[in-house]
């Protein structure tokens, strides 16, 4: 095991609620992003005329950059290497500029031969918080302080 | 009851996996990856604080490699819809990806289905792959959910 989780087990239990944490997209990060990902800009992604070309109103972050976001979000509360599942719905188009309001609840815990597991429910929304853009759960292995 | 709807597609590529890579995990990807995501975890962003961790090197954030899915996947020819989007994905960590690790890719088409909702008729198409690094470890297994609607 290495030292870098935040979190122990015994420090979660199920019901708990962490967040909503609140983040934002600039223009320049899908940009760097796109750049390292193979899609440079201008694209749906970077740029608004070609967002508009398809119907958006506006460029939107990459599926693979929400789910980057989601995981940031996790492992800043249970820290690096503590990821052991991350599996997600995107149900909207996520916009730069705006705020995001990503949500954790655990709804689950279990110690068993492989370890401590914590389950969690994922939800980030936008303005409107009963239409998330994107939901999914997380599976997380914490150490335990015994 | 749910709607029963045509749609063909290329069933000859189930069983067969699509190797791509070597994907090396470069400091550069790292460091822009992580600022990009706004992600100061000394863990991904200094090698030092990782390597007193206990780890060999910087660590990738856990869904990094899933950038390495660039597109090389068969066409399915899927004779339906015409409006595409990204419906989903999955990102399973197996072991650390630290800076240095040269990664190879082995993916296959997991399944094709439909779901009926309120804005139609909608084939999935899961594509499922394994990323392994130059030790033959695997590191993460990735699961891309890609939507076709009416």
């Amino acid at each position: 095991m290495t030292g870098s989780a935040k979190l122990y087990f015994e420090d979660v239990e199920l019901g708990d609620e962490i967040g909503p944490a609140v983040i934002s997209v600039a223009d320049d990060q899908v940009v760097d992003f796109c750049s390292l990902w193979g899609n440079p800009a201008p694209n749906r992604f970077t740029d608004q005329a070609e967002a508009e070309k398809i119907g958006l109103d506006g460029p939107i972050v990459p599926g693979i950059m929400t789910m980057a976001l989601v995981s940031r979000v996790i492992t800043d509360w249970a820290g690096a290497g503590t990821v052991a599942d991350l599996d997600l719905v995107f149900r909207g188009t996520v916009p730069h500029n705006q705020p995001l309001y990503v949500g954790i609840q655990v709804s689950d815990t279990e110690q068993d031969d492989d370890g401590n597991h914590v389950q969690c429910d994922i939800t980030m929304t936008g303005p409107v918080p009963d239409r998330p853009y994107v939901i999914g759960t997380a599976r997380l292995n914490l150490p335990s302080r015994d | 009851m749910p709607t029963q709807i045509d749609y063909e597609y290329d069933h000859s590529l189930y069983g067969v996996e699509h190797e791509s890579g070597p994907f090396d995990v470069t400091r550069y990807i790292v460091d822009v990856y992580t600022r990009s995501i706004g992600d100061d975890n000394p863990i991904f962003t200094d090698g030092q604080a990782a390597r007193a961790a206990g780890y060999a090197d910087q660590v990738a954030p856990p869904t990094l490699c899933a950038l390495f899915e660039r597109g090389e996947l068969p066409d399915i020819k899927l004779q339906f819809g015409r409006r595409q989007f990204h419906g989903g994905q999955r990102v399973e960590p197996r072991a650390p990806i630290v800076v240095g690790d040269r990664l190879t890719a082995s993916s296959h088409l997991k399944d094709v289905y439909t779901k009926t909702g309120r804005s139609g008729t909608m084939v999935h198409v899961v594509w499922e792959t394994t990323f392994s690094n130059q030790d033959g470890v695997v590191v993460a297994d990735v699961q891309r959910s890609q939507v076709v609607r009416e």
